[in-house]
């Protein structure tokens, strides 16, 4: 591989195709992203944005191309060919590294927002109950909701909700975390409190963060990189800077025009 | 009262081997493996498509020929079982369906195992939406029993027209087993209702 790129690249995506029936969702999709790193993926609604997180999650396999995360297969398909049957081990390692926060929270109602955050810590990565507790009141704190820990998600508001969801894929140490519109269900008051989160969360963390978003001042503040996408292709990407200020594509420079006015 | 027992006691021991049964179908039918899938659907089919009396004849005359010796009783709790087995799947599934996908791909993002995520983040929402069907097929089963009459179980009927033969008196022990089920029924309809009230929101 090449050999002057010392790093481990923390995301790979080589000539990716996905579609459901005759919608094609990306089209040989190319996408490289350095350790630590924290990208948003901006474009219009239906351009694979979401697709990309869900496939990263193994939510979504591919069709054909390659997918390496943390410099391990994920998925290596030839076109034509039908996928190899996967084991379900090594997927299972690949996805311990990987954390993701969900558009709708997804929090397990049934359980009081400890245990949503320990349940897993338990009983996938073996830690004591005591331990996950503490890791789990120490995630609490960092997002707020130091006096949420036994309140049931239904006694939540959206925001609330949302905090518990960053706290519970904190919990399991990813290397990687994906935002997925985390703040497209909520108030733009609500939103304002997750986001502040996040962006306390980016300033502070080495871990890779890739987040798709339709809130474009965010993605301006938190991000190293924006990445405009339609259609199911990358059309630019740069620094904030170089993307919202002088957009080489005519296409970017339309989309970014009609959102802005929008909002 | 040893009839008022015998159908108590078929009523609740055919009712907890439906429950297991019909999770075991329930689940084996949302398995990937295409014989698993295929047997499964095939056991259900089959029980909900045959009458219950013929399965109860069946397991009568059949399980002796086949090695198995059981008592008029068990044969009878083992033939309500299978049978609302079958039914008790089909509510298992409409329950596990009405758990969201999300909490699906939520237990997935947690690198959640499938047997720990069935266990303990779909089972236990799939089940309380579930319970009225469940305690109508509890009742149904219940007023099932006299067909065990058939197989020589003495429960409530079969109880009652031995004394009418006796006696030659058939109104008051008809009437006396009327009014068993018509109590015993509603008050588990409001048992039911109770367990409704309490775990359905």
């Amino acid at each position: 591989m090449c050999s002057d790129n010392k790093l481990t690249l923390a995301i790979q995506m080589q000539r990716v195709c996905k579609s459901y029936g005759n919608l094609v969702v990306l089209k040989d999709l190319d996408l490289e992203i350095q350790p630590s790193k924290k990208v948003a993926l901006i474009g219009p609604s239906g351009s694979g944005k979401s697709t990309i997180l869900r496939i990263l999650m193994t939510l979504e396999s591919i069709d054909s191309g390659r997918v390496m995360i943390n410099g391990d297969v994920l998925y290596d398909f030839k076109e034509g060919e039908p996928p190899p049957s996967l084991v379900e081990e090594h997927i299972s390692k690949i996805r311990s590294k990987v954390g993701m926060v969900f558009q709708s929270f997804n929090l397990f109602p049934h359980m009081s927002v400890l245990r949503n955050i320990t349940e897993a810590p338990i009983h996938v990565l073996k830690f004591s109950r005591e331990e996950a507790e503490q890791r789990a009141l120490e995630f609490l704190d960092m997002v707020g909701l130091k006096d949420k820990v036994y309140a049931y998600p239904a006694q939540l508001s959206g925001g609330q909700k949302q905090r518990v969801g960053i706290a519970r894929a904190l919990a399991m140490q990813p290397k990687i975390m994906l935002f997925d519109e985390i703040t497209s269900a909520l108030d733009p008051e609500l939103a304002a409190e997750v986001l502040s989160v996040l962006s306390n969360l980016a300033r502070t963390t080495d871990m890779t963060m890739l987040l798709v978003t339709h809130q474009m001042r965010f993605a301006q503040e938190f991000s190293d990189r924006i990445i405009f996408m339609e259609h199911g292709t990358i059309v630019e990407e740069g620094s904030p800077e170089n993307i919202f200020q002088q957009p080489k594509e005519e296409r970017t420079r339309t989309f970014l025009k009609t959102v802005l006015e929008a909002t | 009262m040893d009839a008022l027992e015998i159908t108590i006691a078929a009523t609740i021991l055919g009712m907890a081997l439906a429950i297991m049964l019909g999770l075991l179908w329930a689940v084996t039918r949302k398995s990937n493996h295409p014989v698993v899938y295929w047997l499964a659907t095939t056991i259900v089919e089959f029980f909900r498509s045959t009458p219950l009396l013929v399965q109860i004849y069946f397991l009568f005359y059949v399980l002796p020929d086949a090695g198995f010796r059981l008592t008029p009783f068990q044969t009878g709790v083992l033939a309500l079982g299978l049978h609302y087995s079958a039914y008790l799947a089909e509510v298992y599934r409409a329950g596990i369906y009405s758990v969201p996908e999300g909490q699906w791909e939520a237990a997935k993002a947690l690198n959640l195992s499938k047997v720990h995520t069935f266990k303990s983040i779909i089972l236990p929402q799939a089940l309380p939406p579930i319970i009225p069907a469940m305690g109508n097929y509890l009742i149904a089963m219940f007023k099932d029993t006299p067909m065990l009459s058939a197989i020589t179980v003495l429960e409530l009927l079969q109880t009652a027209k031995i004394i009418g033969a006796e006696t030659f008196r058939y109104i008051e022990p008809l009437t006396l087993v009327g009014v068993l089920f018509l109590t015993l029924s509603l008050i588990s309809a409001r048992m039911v209702r109770f367990l409704e009230q309490r775990y359905v929101q």
